[in-house]
């Protein structure tokens, strides 16, 4: 039996603009399990991203309620939305949306600061761990805008667990990277899951969607489907034949559904 | 054309806000420039309009009728520069004031202040109707027994038409109903002591006569000084005039000054002889003044603009960094971006400039009524605005220009760009930022976000330095003519309690100094003469001091005060015209055309004659002067060990003497208490006034550009709180930046202040004689006015950075 670490209950969100109301999600319920690496696919406009940002506190819902550790979140106020942002959990986008003014390396150490009960100089030491482990190292002095676009990404998801979150949301990580800097963001990723960091991941690719071991079809405001797959093995992750059975599986999955 | 029209309204919509704070801050600008402008040259005009008008000729001059006899009226006129002298007969006569119910308004002037003349007999002068709002159409003059008097008087006073001029004449009393005010461009300033009364030709023929009875003739002290006595006498006015072709030759009232000094007997011996020139300035002292303070309040207020534009500029071209990538990916040439970024700052400036400037002309005649009690003309026709046009002119094109500069950053944008999701291909260098260490977290990103914009908080540094610094200015100015002492000192003069004259055959000095310290202790009493001689072709009033330590109090600059007969203490106007210094030599000419020679002692900045007085010791005065025996002419001036007991004094001698005693302020405090005082009214309203303004301003300015940057960094900001950034945190962090931005400039300016400002204001009221004007700024004063500022600013842009809760993680989903 695996432990939820995170739960949403008959989670709805209702946009109005000019006296239209659009309802992007109607009554989702779902559980996150630690450890898990789940992946949300669905076509455009189906509410997945709404889904990442409604479950990890950055948007409020319209109704329902959205559980990590006992305490429903979409209750807390902006102090302690803040301090579970910079506590329990990490955001990687689809841009890599790095402060303009600080280096790489302060790009990851800024937010570890805010960890609480360690010290400046453990955070620096996680924080050196993290650019040596992103190949960061010789442009941790740059600015973002003298980086590339996948040093960047990287750069964006090591400052998404300097402190060790309890669960990684990604949204789309990949969508703005060429196909070897996408490679290299999604082993991060699996890396990161393998050290028992839950990971939620939106995205329109397949090939990125089977690094989960659980991947979810959300169509019109809901859950469509779900597929359990083996925890991807990292030492695979170059083995063609490996990611091709994967990826068949959940083609074939996704046909089923008339994707 | 219309790409252009299109881009530079999308631009003005997008940033409504920013413009319209823009041009509000040019209109600020514009209407005080506008106003101040137009003010100056329409009070000059008028000025001279007046002096036309009155046809009151380039020099005008009074002395006693046996001084200036017939003969040399003619010898005046005999000179080829003078083209007429118009003769006015006068009398002065010891006066005051009374309210229709018998209560003294002012108490006795010495006649020498006043000069009584028959309406019509010279000068044709405006009447005000009775809500000095304009001129009475036609004035036969007063009637009998009125007089018109001065407007200054209601503004030193608040005499009112209906109280009473009370002469003394021959120890018999006159009262004249005050009929109306009138206009005096040649004595119509509160800072001109003679007092010009108009009466009907009846009664000025009779109070003649009445004084011609007397047989005083006002030469009680010495012939050729004007005297400081009780007695009414006759005077002669003139008013000469240059002809045409002198004055097309560039001779003016100056030149005629000297030329009557130099080659008429009479001149030699001459007191109060001034220029068109002399009297025009004394009338328009304050003005300049007034002028020069608001000139300086407008362009802080461009400059603030001015920082407002660029940094809107440059954070805009930041911020649209995709936008214009775009623009220039679908075939705009960079030249159009440019002109449709600097249309659009343009014409917000344009617009509130234009508002400005509307507003400025607008005003302007509300303000005539507040100057004609202080210059004693009023403006009645607003002339072409040539000036305010020039000034919005030129802020325009400044603007334009810099704005001009900034666009060229646009040139540098690549489309590429747009493909970069808006990074720019220069951005930041956070060069010489210390790395952020984890402490201080807050602190080290302000400092980083100043250190990566720094010619954008360089700006608003600079905004703080120039409105802390001019704060401070008002601040120092303000504390230095606080208090009635204060007042005394800043402006150069020493103080007397109280003055007494006697006759030492009816009353002894121990019994008058027994009666004051029977009040309150005596911590100093001298001797004080006072006497106008003419020098060099002007008045110069000169002081005798039986005790110069008094001159401690004064502001002697560079040397000492007079110890022996032959030292002289002088303005340092005088002292600038004449390009003397300590140790050179005075010459002073005699009435009896002898030369007495002063060495200079030291240099006064002082009021005094308007910078120009000359103090010596009782003695050397004396030699000067050669004083009669008469008693009356002995002024005694008293300090008290208790200030507030000088009424106390004055009616505890009034009641032991009665009239056996004079306690009436006499020469320099007779004369200046109520200019000083006004002045200091004036200096302290505009100054405080102005810094509260310069308060708001700094406000508004910092919540216009905090708002700009914020949109700039609306990215980063949402980047930061999903992070896990606190909106607290945030806010606090970029308050910071102003705070430490803003303290720097604002201790900065404070400095400068402490360190040149007394010098500056030297400059501007070197017009009042007082060159060295010491500022009363502690150090903690500046401090303090340097952290209302910084946390002014700081809280400005904390209270607007509340906006940062309305940005939106979801933002960053799109980058």
């Amino acid at each position: 039996m695996r432990e939820a670490i995170l739960t949403a209950r008959r989670l709805a969100k209702t946009y109005v603009a000019d006296g239209v109301q659009t309802h992007v999600l109607g009554s989702v319920d779902l559980e996150l399990y630690d450890g898990d690496f789940t992946s949300v696919m669905g076509p455009s406009g189906s509410g997945k991203s709404t889904l990442l940002y409604c479950l990890s506190g950055m948007d409020a819902l319209t109704s329902g309620e959205v559980v990590f550790e006992g305490v429903d979140i979409a209750r807390l106020d902006e102090g302690r939305l803040s301090e579970l942002r910079a506590q329990s959990f990490g955001f990687v986008f689809q841009a890599a949306n790095l402060v303009s003014n600080l280096t790489l390396y302060e790009n990851v150490a800024v937010p570890g600061y805010l960890k609480r009960g360690r010290s400046v100089a453990q955070t620096r030491r996680v924080v050196d761990g993290l650019i040596e482990r992103m190949g960061l190292s010789e442009v941790a002095s740059h600015l973002p805008s003298q980086a590339s676009g996948g040093q960047k990404q990287r750069c964006a998801v090591a400052r998404a667990v300097v402190n060790e979150p309890a669960i990684v949301f990604a949204d789309e990580p990949t969508g703005a990277l060429n196909r070897a800097n996408s490679l290299e963001v999604l082993d991060l990723l699996s890396e990161l899951n393998r050290d028992s960091i839950s990971v939620l991941m939106v995205t329109h690719d397949v090939r990125s969607a089977i690094r989960g071991n659980r991947v979810l079809y959300f169509e019109d405001g809901g859950i469509r489907g779900e597929l359990e797959l083996a925890p991807w093995d990292p030492s695979f992750s170059r083995d063609e034949a490996y990611v091709r059975e994967r990826e068949a599986m959940a083609s074939a999955w996704l046909a089923s559904l008339s994707w | 054309m219309e790409p252009l029209r299109t881009l530079v309204f999308a631009g003005l919509r997008k940033d409504k806000g920013t413009f319209v704070g823009l041009a509000l801050l040019l209109f600020l600008a514009a209407l005080a420039l506008t106003l101040t402008t137009s003010l100056f040259v329409d009070l000059s005009a008028r000025e001279e309009a007046l002096l036309d008008q009155v046809a009151a000729g380039d020099v005008a001059a009074n002395d006693l009728v046996s001084n200036l006899t017939d003969e040399d009226v003619r010898e005046i006129e005999a000179l080829p520069e003078v083209e007429e002298v118009k003769v006015t007969e006068a009398f002065t006569a010891p006066t005051r004031v009374e309210d229709a119910q018998g209560n003294e308004i002012v108490k006795t002037a010495p006649p020498s202040a006043s000069a009584y003349e028959a309406w019509g007999s010279s000068l044709d002068f405006n009447v005000f109707t009775d809500d000095l709002s304009s001129y009475r159409d036609a004035t036969s003059g007063p009637a009998d027994d009125e007089a018109y008097v001065r407007i200054a008087e209601r503004t030193l006073h608040n005499i009112e038409i209906g109280d009473y001029l009370v002469l003394d004449i021959g120890g018999r009393e006159t009262s004249l109903r005050i009929a109306a005010f009138y206009e005096d461009p040649q004595m119509g300033t509160p800072f001109m002591e003679t007092k010009r009364y108009l009466l009907s030709p009846g009664t000025f023929e009779k109070l003649l006569a009445d004084v011609e009875k007397t047989g005083s003739s006002g030469a009680g002290v010495a012939s050729g000084a004007m005297a400081i006595e009780k007695e009414a006498y006759p005077i002669r006015e003139i008013n000469v005039v240059l002809t045409s072709e002198a004055l097309s030759q560039g001779i003016d009232g100056r030149d005629l000054t000297q030329l009557i000094d130099d080659e008429t007997s009479w001149g030699e011996s001459a007191h109060t002889l001034f220029s068109r020139q002399t009297l025009s300035g004394y009338s328009l002292l304050v003005v300049q003044v007034i002028t020069a303070v608001l000139a300086v309040f407008s362009l802080i207020l461009f400059v603030v603009a001015l920082i407002l534009c660029l940094h809107t500029a440059s954070s805009s071209i930041q911020s649209g960094y995709a936008d214009w990538g775009v623009l220039k990916g679908v075939g705009l040439p960079r030249n159009a971006l440019r002109r449709a970024l600097i249309v659009q700052y343009a014409l917000s400036a344009l617009v509130g400039l234009a508002l400005g400037f509307i507003a400025g002309c607008l005003l302007e005649p509300l303000f005539w009524p507040t100057f004609l009690l202080i210059t004693g003309i009023l403006v009645v026709e607003a002339s072409f605005p040539w000036a305010g046009i020039c000034c919005c002119v030129a802020l325009l094109a400044a603007l334009v220009a810099c704005i001009a500069v900034m666009a060229r950053k646009i040139g540098r944008i690549t489309p590429l760009a747009a493909l970069r999701q808006g990074d720019g291909d220069v951005r930041f260098s956070p060069r010489g930022a210390s790395a952020i260490s984890g402490s201080r977290l807050k602190a080290s990103l302000a400092w980083r976000a100043i250190a990566s914009e720094k010619g954008r908080y360089a700006g608003i540094g600079i905004c703080s330095l120039l409105l802390c610094a001019f704060v401070a200015l008002c601040f120092g100015i303000g504390g230095a003519v606080a208090g009635d002492d204060a007042v005394y000192k800043a402006f150069g003069v020493w103080k007397s309690d109280g003055s007494v004259r006697f006759d030492a055959q009816e009353v002894s000095l121990d019994e008058v100094r027994e009666t004051i310290e029977g009040v309150s202790p005596i911590t100093r009493e001298w001797e004080e003469g006072a006497a106008v001689l003419d020098l060099n072709g002007e008045a110069r009033t000169f002081v005798g001091l039986s005790d110069t330590g008094v001159l401690e109090e004064a502001s002697i600059v560079s040397g000492r005060a007079p110890k022996h007969a032959n030292e002289a203490l002088i303005g340092l106007s005088l002292a600038r015209a004449r390009g003397l210094s300590v140790g050179d030599k005075l010459q002073v000419p005699k009435s009896d055309g002898e030369e007495r020679t002063y060495l200079v002692s030291g240099l006064l900045s002082s009021v005094l004659n308007g910078g120009n007085g000359i103090v010596l010791t009782y003695e050397g005065f004396q030699e000067l002067f050669e004083p009669g025996s008469e008693a009356a002419d002995v002024s005694r001036q008293y300090q008290l060990a208790d200030p507030g007991k000088a009424d106390e004094v004055t009616e505890a001698l009034a009641s032991r003497f009665g009239d056996g005693v004079d306690t009436e302020l006499t020469g320099l405090f007779g004369s200046s208490t109520n200019m000083l005082l006004l002045v200091r009214d004036m200096l302290t309203t505009i100054g405080y006034a102005m810094s509260a303004f310069a308060l708001v301003l700094a406000c508004v300015a910092v919540m216009l550009i905090s708002r700009r940057t914020l949109l700039s960094e609306r990215r980063d900001m949402g980047i930061y709180r999903a992070m896990g950034f606190t909106l607290a945190s945030l806010r606090t962090s970029f308050a910071l930046r102003f705070l430490g931005v803003s303290a720097v400039g604002a201790l900065i300016g404070s400095a400068l202040t402490m360190a040149a400002g007394g010098a500056l204001i030297s400059m501007l009221f070197g017009l009042f004689g007082v060159g060295a004007f010491g500022l009363a700024l502690p150090a903690w004063e500046a401090l303090a006015i340097s952290a209302v500022f910084a946390l002014a600013f700081a809280l400005s842009a904390f209270g607007m950075s509340r906006r940062i809760k309305d940005v939106s993680v979801r933002e960053l989903v799109v980058g």
